[in-house]
């Protein structure tokens, strides 16, 4: 059993497969069917770290863990010593996957994010490269009631090879979308639901007035009596798309995630969910100062997604002098559940999730929570959490290898597991050997090297036995290019040369 | 002890918990005593003079005069005597969350709270008093949406009072060519067709009335079967129905006349706000009895729009308000304008003739009642919310300023404090003949900064109205006293000043600074025959620096009952002490200049080395100190005892001496000197060290027995060690000592400063002129025989007699020396049997007097000893003078206290009346602008 490798999703990445071998379909294909981790320290996220374990995957699904685990005879053995594994990071919720963040219509539930989606964003590349194994695709926050959203892997060639659920949840939005202030952004609301009752109404008529038609009878009661007659009968197909997915985010068919960009915009938030019969089905997202109303938010004890921007810096308006809040602590002090976000406007550390995770360690904020916000807390949000978001047999196969502790700066991602695939692998990555410039420089170098020594051996052999062919690499280098035993190489040396995969081919 | 002991106070712990208003939730519970109250409400006197408002958990209990009103024993107190209370504003009008951004022209579905930032930080509006605001969701449509009430502090779910107040119908030009509406379709198909944008209405002015007609017609009338479903119609219809509360906004003259008629078509009861062009239709308005929500156009921030020569614009101006009479009436701002200056705004509104009543119930209870919150806020009621405003003076005055807001009994705004205050009055005594009516001083960080009939009144400024009676004076000086000293009769050296006296103030002092003495003249009960110290002192303040006015205010003689012919030999051996002390500094100044002009030339000439004398030392006798100690120096940072062994030699009390063990020690050019005191010894190390001390070293210690002395050394503040001196031989070191003759000139050849003697410095300011010489004399032959040598040889310039019992004789020559008195305590003498007021006798003659208390606290019947000459004949204006300015000026303190005047210490007492009016009491003291508890 040989695990099938692909190195990089993305624009360069998918042409170069197309063209050489066709192995995009890799992700088609089924996946190695036992796969045994061993050696590294563990991070399950749910129960305490273990030294030297072992890890067993078969089919995808992690199968054991612990440190007493048999490695069985017929499986992959990859040995991971000095490394730490822990579940793939999930992105709480993400509009980067597609072309546009919103429509600009400002409520449109019968959109579907996957007709959106863009596979060829480096957005996934990097966020593959960052040990985000799980992305919850959803629409961005200026509009009054967004389309459906998917849990997507950041792998795969067409939207529906990416997803891992579909119709997972819709975005409300109480703050106010671009054009629009609170006061059109709640009569949107209030007029839309109204409008759905209306409709409802108007469509359990027809259908009342139709079940007599078909018993030939005549409409014997007024508009009103007969809407109430006809709702039992309605189904779902009875109802167009637009007020369908209403329809179903009110029944609670799925979740509701909800930005409240402002404090001011909480109470409204609850009150509407309230109303609608969808409080329970609800994830707060929440705006940098929105921790004001953490009484509020604590009130309505419901989950929520932190905003890319950790801190609040606030000036007194009287005094000039200026506040900083750590948001996180707030949060968690209110004993809410919290899932962070990389920030991707940031071209510092916090784009990394692990990083913020780390600056919620440095704030005051437990280890065990901060590393459960960026894996189990969002995959529960998703509900997904019996699938995703920790190490326990039972759960999908995505798993994150660091070099050492992953909220450490000074660590990175060496490889990542997706659904028990390898699907990311630091020494074959082309595009971070191009960002980082140290496989290039180390190329270059060896280019060079390797150019004078063949000089000198045409000198010296100009007639003796054939050359050694150009592009064949030592045997030890050659190692990684073969894919048998990709998962159980050493780190790669910066400025090391290595031959790019295909050459050989 | 006994935990049976404790029980009883932990009862009471308990049951203090249980019964303390501060834990209840919902809101806080005191009470606020004030100078002033205005309630606005209808059927309570307009002012309470000292009333109490009492609030129990937010909410107004009580309120009346402080007589009536009994405060429960375990409510706490804010006392504010200087301020004026008055209802938190409310605007019935603000564009605080601005316009809703919908198109529809019919948009009753827009509810302006829904933009209201409940969490929103409205100090900056708060800080002009509003607390209640009407939101507008906007002027732009003829149905614009409802309105709200909300307050701009407290909790976030308390801050909406009404989240639907009003339904809001606009008139006029803004409503006209409402933009298109495109209705997005998902799915468009033949039956379902993309249609133009729809067309709103209204197009025109008569257009609006049919519009609105029709609209209102259309929503109250069930919808047909198949009949498109409109949201906002539905909403329009339903709040038509319920009777919702109409405000029509209007500002031309037409559309209020037709905002009043359509409210009479359809009967209903309403308010019109804007109302620019009211004063044109104002019969119509009174008539009607529709009230109006004034909206004043204010030019604060930016000046007025241009509006050029057509005669249809509108040129709101305030001063039409006069034509309103009898319109319920509140005020408010225009769009644009800022809400918090909604007290300035209406305070113009005064300019049209409004009363200050009709004014301040524009801004409190009329919008209050209008906006249907009037059971709430608006008035200072029992049942009420204390939503309260404290201010500087009257509410409507110009320079009053909102020091705090309570909300919900909740204190939402307090301005910070800077110390400035204003004092304002009837009657401001600024110095001799110099009075002002009607003024007010300004004191910012205990200086005056500001006095005139108009002071700036900083916005964080305590301002405190005496009121018309009052008569402002600077605080008085007593001539000389003995604060502080608590009966201690000992005569101080010239080289000790009392001012390591005065800190915080005690009772005693506090006493004598009620009284309105501010400022004593602090000297010993005796004087050194070489002089003593005269400390210039308030009587009041937190810290020395506040306190101590001159450590060093005059040097003091006594020359009482001395033989004349003495008193010369007496007064010149400190004299020329001084005088020789005078010149060494006279000449090092010279010199100074003179180096300082030769390097500005650059003619500087290389230094040589300075000259090095040697100078035996003097043998000294047996004595506890003299000979040879071992030390051991222990603790602090000296990781294990350091022994060496010191030589000392005793002269009088002065210690001097050398390390003469470790050997290193001997090589470092230095010297040990010291003060044996009883048994204790103190004193330095001077060190010629390469490295700069911040100070010399110190050495302290005692003789706990024969040769043994035990203390510590080191570096104040930095290092010290415990040492440890054992007598090791009695005989006198007879080292051969060279001495580094004291260098008289810097290594850059700059001249250096002679050695400063602490008891000659008091002369050397006398000398200079910059302190008086003070002498106790008492007949005319020591008057005289001073004046002989203070004046004519010494050339003194400024001498003040103390007592100077038999000035009255030596009259010309005080003149000619241009010596002061100050007076003895008894203002009458008697001459030949005759009594006479001595006081005044000096002044008619043109020599400055002042007054004593010779006493410490007794300082504080000044005012009565002045009060009595006053009786006795003098002026009252004498002898305010000679306790005031006069005293400062004798004692050369005058840049300082002793007049109201810009730069000047801000020393204040407010009196009901002249001081020296037997029925006129002290109100209030400041001291350095702080005022001084009674």
């Amino acid at each position: 059993m040989k695990p099938m490798r692909c190195g990089l999703i993305g624009a360069m990445a998918v042409a170069a497969c197309v063209l050489s071998s066709g192995r995009h379909s890799a992700w088609a294909a089924e996946p190695p069917a036992k796969v045994a981790l061993t050696g590294a320290r563990v991070i399950p996220v749910v129960g305490p770290e273990l030294d030297g374990a072992t890890i067993l995957i078969e089919r995808g699904k992690i199968t054991a863990v612990g440190t007493d685990v048999k490695v069985p005879f017929d499986a992959m053995e990859v040995d991971c010593r000095g490394k730490v594994i822990m579940p793939g990071l999930i992105e709480p919720q993400s509009w980067r996957g597609l072309d546009i963040a919103n429509e600009s219509l400002p409520v449109a539930p019968f959109l579907d994010v996957g007709d959106a989606m863009d596979p060829s964003r480096l957005y996934f590349e990097d966020a593959l490269r960052d040990g985000i194994t799980s992305i919850h695709v959803m629409q961005g926050n200026n509009t009054v009631i967004a389309g459906m959203s998917r849990v997507v892997r950041p792998i795969g060639l067409t939207p529906d090879e990416m997803t891992v659920d579909l119709g997972t949840a819709i975005k409300l939005s109480v703050s106010p979308r671009n054009g629009y202030d609170r006061m059109q952004q709640m009569a949107t609301f209030r007029e839309t639901f109204r409008e759905l009752e209306e409709y409802t109404d108007s469509i359990a008529e027809a259908k009342y007035e139709e079940s007599l038609e078909k018993e030939k009878k005549k409409v014997d009661v007024g508009p009103a009596e007969a809407a109430k007659r006809g709702r039992p009968m309605l189904k779902d197909s009875d109802y167009d798309d637009k007020h369908l997915n209403l329809l179903r985010l009110k029944r609670g068919d799925f979740d509701t995630w909800v930005y409240v960009g402002s404090p001011m915009d909480v109470s409204p938030a609850i009150a509407l969910a309230t109303e609608q019969g969808f409080l329970d089905h609800t994830i707060l997202l929440i705006g940098d100062d929105t921790f004001k109303a953490i009484g509020e938010l604590k009130k309505a004890g419901r989950p929520v997604v932190l905003p890319e921007d950790l801190f609040y810096r606030e000036r007194d308006p009287i005094s000039g002098e200026i506040t900083e809040t750590f948001i996180p602590k707030k949060i968690h002090d209110a004993g809410l559940m919290f899932a962070l976000q990389p920030n991707p406007n940031s071209s510092m550390a916090e784009r990394y999730l692990t990083y913020q995770a780390a600056l919620c360690v440095r704030n005051g904020i437990p280890r065990q929570t901060a590393l459960e916000a960026i894996t189990l807390n969002p995959a529960t949000m998703l509900g997904m959490g019996d699938r995703l978001g920790s190490i326990e047999a039972g759960k999908v196969a995505n798993l994150v290898i660091y070099n050492g502790d992953p909220l450490d700066f000074n660590s990175w991602v060496e490889n990542v597991y997706i659904d028990g695939i390898l699907a990311y692998d630091r020494k074959d990555d082309p595009r971070l050997a191009e960002i980082l410039r140290l496989e290039d420089v180390g190329r270059k170098v060896d280019e060079a090297k390797k150019a004078a020594e063949e000089a000198a051996k045409k000198k010296d052999e100009e007639k003796a036995a054939p050359k050694e062919g150009d592009a064949a690499p030592k045997p030890a280098e050659g190692d990684n290019a073969k894919p048998a035993e990709g998962g159980s190489e050493k780190p790669a040396e910066s400025g090391r040369a290595r031959p790019r995969r295909g050459d050989g081919q | 002890m006994n935990p049976l002991r404790l029980l009883p106070l932990l009862l009471a712990a308990v049951l203090l918990c249980v019964v303390s208003p501060v834990t209840r939730a919902d809101g806080p519970t005191f009470a606020i005593r004030a100078g002033r109250i205005m309630p606005v409400a209808p059927d309570m006197d307009w002012v309470i003079e000292d009333g109490v408002i009492l609030i129990v958990d937010g909410k107004i209990a009580a309120v009346g005069p402080g007589s009536s009103i009994d405060i429960p024993m375990d409510v706490p107190v804010t006392h504010l005597p200087d301020a004026t209370i008055t209802p938190g504003f409310v605007a019935a009008s603000s564009d605080l969350v601005g316009s809703h951004s919908g198109d529809e022209s019919i948009g009753p579905g827009y509810r302006a709270v829904d933009s209201f930032n409940v969490y929103g930080d409205f100090r900056p509006v708060l800080s002009g008093g509003v607390t209640t605001v009407h939101l507008s969701p906007g002027w732009h449509r003829l149905v614009s949406g409802q309105g709200g009430v909300v307050r701009l502090a407290g909790p976030a779910a308390s801050r909406v009072l009404r989240d639907s107040s009003d339904l809001t119908i606009t008139l006029g030009e803004s409503v006209f060519n409402p933009p298109n509406i495109v209705e997005f379709l998902t799915k468009p198909s033949p039956d379902n067709a993309i249609e133009p944008a729809r067309r709103q209405r209204p197009a025109s002015r008569i257009d609006q009335y049919l519009a609105l007609r029709e609209a209102i017609a259309d929503a109250v009338t069930p919808r047909q079967r198949g009949a498109a479903y409109n949201y906002q119609s539905e909403i329009l219809g339903r709040l038509w129905a319920d009777k919702h509360a109409v405000r029509v906004q209007a500002q031309k003259a037409g559309d209020i006349v037709g905002a009043i008629g359509f409210l009479a078509s359809n009967g209903r009861s309403g308010y019109l706000v804007g109302g620019f062009e009211a004063s044109k239709v104002a019969d119509d308005l009174r008539s009607s009895g529709v009230p109006l929500v004034y909206t004043i156009d204010t030019a604060f921030h930016s000046p007025a729009g241009d509006v050029g020569s057509d005669p249809g614009s509108l040129v709101p101006d305030v001063d039409d308000l006069s034509a309103l009479e009898g319109v319920r009436l509140a005020l408010a701002m225009d769009n644009g304008g800022s809400v918090a200056d909604l007290r300035l705004a209406a305070a113009m509104a005064r300019r049209s003739g409004l009363s200050e009543r009709t004014v301040l119930e524009a801004i409190t209870r009329i919008p209050a009642e209008l906006l249907g919150v009037g059971d709430r806020v608006g008035s200072i009621e029992p049942g009420h919310d204390a939503d309260l405003l404290v201010l500087t003076g009257n509410p409507l005055d110009t320079t009053t300023h909102v020091q705090r807001v309570y909300v919900g009994g909740r204190s939402a705004f307090q301005m910070p404090t800077r110390h400035s205050l204003v004092v304002r009055g009837g009657t401001i005594w600024l110095g001799p003949d110099n009075w002002l009516t009607d003024g007010s001083v300004l004191i910012e960080d205990g200086r005056i900064v500001s006095v005139g009939k108009r002071v700036p009144v900083p916005m964080d400024a305590q301002v405190v109205d005496a009121g018309p009676d009052a008569f402002i004076a600077p605080g008085l000086i007593d001539g000389l006293g003995h604060l502080g000293l608590e009966g201690d009769s000992g005569a101080l050296g010239p080289d000790l000043s009392l001012a390591p006296l005065y800190g915080v103030t005690e009772v005693a002092e506090q006493r004598v600074a009620a009284a309105g003495v501010t400022t004593v003249l602090a000297a010993p009960y005796r004087f050194h025959s070489r002089g003593s110290q005269i400390t210039a002192v308030k009587t009041a303040g937190n810290t020395r620096e506040q306190r101590v006015i001159n450590a060093t205010a005059a040097v003091a003689f006594d020359v009482r009952g001395n033989d004349p012919q003495s008193i010369e030999g007496a007064l010149k051996q400190p004299l020329d002490a001084g005088k020789k002390y005078l010149e060494k500094w006279e000449k090092y100044e010279k010199d100074l200049a003179e180096w300082e002009k030769k390097k500005a030339e650059g003619k500087l000439e290389p230094v040589a080395k300075p000259e090095v004398v040697e100078e035996p030392e003097k043998k000294p006798e047996e004595d506890p100190i003299t000979g040879t100690w071992s030390v051991r120096a222990s603790g602090g940072p000296i990781p294990e005892p350091v022994d060496g062994k010191v030589a000392l030699n005793l002269t009088g009390n002065q210690i001097e001496g050398r390390l003469t063990d470790p050997p290193e020690a001997t090589e470092l050019e230095h010297r040990i000197t010291g003060t044996l005191n009883g048994k204790k010894v103190a004193g330095t190390v001077e060190i010629n060290a390469p490295v700069d001390l911040p100070a010399p070293p110190f050495w302290e210690g005692e003789i706990i027995e024969t040769d043994h002395i035990k203390g510590t050394a080191g570096l104040r503040g930095m290092i010290q060690v415990d040492i440890d001196m054992r007598r090791i031989d009695k005989e006198s070191t007879q080292f051969k000592v060279t001495r580094t003759k004291r260098r008289t000139t810097g290594e850059d050849g700059r001249p250096l400063p002679p050695t400063v003697d602490d008891a000659l410095e008091p002369i050397r300011s006398l000398l200079t002129g910059k302190i008086p010489a003070v002498v106790s004399a008492g007949s005319a032959a020591e008057i005289e025989a001073v004046l002989a040598v203070l004046s004519d040889q010494y050339k003194i310039e400024h001498i003040v007699f103390l007592g100077a019992d038999d000035a009255r004789l030596a009259i010309d020559k005080i003149k000619a020396g241009k010596a002061g008195v100050v007076l003895p305590t008894s203002v009458m003498r008697t001459e030949k049997r005759k009594p006479y007021l001595q006081g005044d006798d000096l002044r008619r003659n043109g020599i400055a007097v002042a007054f004593q208390s010779n006493a410490e606290d007794g300082a504080r019947s000044l005012p009565t000893v002045g009060l009595y000459a006053v009786e006795r004949g003098m002026s009252a204006e004498d002898v305010l003078e000679a306790m005031t300015i006069g005293a400062a000026r004798m004692y050369r303190i005058d840049d300082r206290v002793g007049s109201i005047e810009p730069g000047k210490d801000g020393d204040l007492v407010i009196y009901s009346g002249h001081p020296f009016d037997a029925a006129s009491r002290v109100e209030r003291v400041f001291i350095n602008g702080q005022e001084v508890s009674p």
